[in-house]
């Protein structure tokens, strides 16, 4: 689905972030690196953004 | 108690509280998590059915490939910018829970796919300010033919009733930790050295000279260069009369405003238990 908004844990927003590394990870930069750029210090927070996977598209045609 | 301020952001504070306890900490670490109003987005309304678009004279199904009430919970956890004593609870504002510009801001969200819809097209009705703080928070996405429109209103609530009504996040206290290095009979300058460049947080500098503590602070008490040094020349302690004190908030107040209106609500509440205390006779 959609990325969450928040961090399950902490409760930062990190959904804003989705986009820019998204974008950024395909330039081929390290995750590690955009990460700490972008101010996601937490590994909480960190793993929101690493471990999701963004399935919305597929589910368009079904809406 | 005193209050020295260390680092403080826009959205972030690191304070050190001195010359006092663990529980009077605590008391302020719960009253910014749970008692620090601010505006949350608490009711979506959705239209349903089709609209037409003259432009491109196509019509557009009001559905999307999320369910609604994921969507609107979504809009829920947007931060929405508050400015303290600018609004009042719905149940106590003098229009009496009908909803005024003094309670509640509505959101106005219309947009035709395919796209993907933003935090930043939630229109707010009224002052541009009140625009949502992160405007690249993606909301939902919208295929070909798809279209949303909703009505979105927040009002104020607290961390007590909904995490979303929470401004804070990430608090947390720890004690003024006390790092010492007194060198022991049979240790030396390369045992101290080697215990040193354990620490995973770099509180010491190992230079030329002897082991020096130059960042106690960030001492995470793990306590693994004593281990390191069989000789014990180097003591961690920490000082429960001091306190490292930092949080974060969400962006729908400066962290400033946040410690200020948690320790006006602390003062209150204090104060409620005082006169319900001498009531009692």
């Amino acid at each position: 689905m959609m990325v969450p908004v928040r961090c399950f844990t902490c409760g930062k927003v990190v959904a804003q972030f989705w986009d820019a590394y998204q974008q950024r990870l395909a330039r081929g930069e390290k995750a590690k690196d955009i990460l700490d750029d972008l101010g996601v210090d937490r590994y909480c927070c960190r793993r929101m953004l690493m471990t999701h996977v963004d399935l919305v598209n597929d589910l368009g045609p079904y809406g | 108690m005193e209050i020295q301020i260390q680092e403080l952001s826009p959205k972030k504070a690191l304070l050190k509280f001195s010359d006092t306890t663990a529980t009077e900490v605590n008391a302020i670490r719960r009253s910014l998590v749970s008692n620090i109003p601010k505006m949350a987005i608490d009711d979506v309304e959705f239209h349903l059915g089709t609209v037409h678009d003259d432009e491109s004279g196509r019509d557009y199904d009001l559905s999307t490939s999320i369910f609604d009430e994921a969507i609107a919970l979504r809009m829920g956890l947007l931060p929405v910018p508050t400015k303290p004593k600018s609004f009042r609870f719905k149940d106590k504002c003098t229009c009496k829970g009908e909803g005024c510009e003094h309670c509640q801001v509505i959101y106005t969200l219309d947009k035709k796919g395919p796209c993907t819809v933003y935090s930043r097209d939630l229109v707010p009705l009224g002052d541009p300010e009140l625009a949502i703080a992160d405007p690249d928070v993606p909301i939902v996405t919208l295929g070909a033919r798809q279209a949303i429109l909703t009505y979105a209103t927040a009002v104020m609530g607290t961390g007590r009733q909904h995490a979303k009504w929470q401004v804070v996040h990430a608090v947390g206290f720890t004690a003024q930790p006390k790092v010492t290095i007194n060198k022991a009979a049979g240790c030396s300058d390369a045992c101290l050295k080697k215990a040193g460049s354990i620490c995973p947080t770099k509180v010491f500098k190992a230079g030329d000279g002897p082991l020096e503590v130059v960042k106690e602070d960030a001492c995470i008490l793990c306590k693994d260069c004593e281990k390191a040094c069989s000789h014990g020349s180097i003591k961690i302690d920490s000082d429960p009369t001091t306190y490292l004190f930092t949080f974060e908030t969400d962006g729908s107040m400066t962290a400033r405003e946040a410690l200020r209106l948690a320790f006006e609500n602390l003062v209150a509440e204090i104060d409620d238990l005082r006169d319900a205390v001498v009531s009692l006779g």
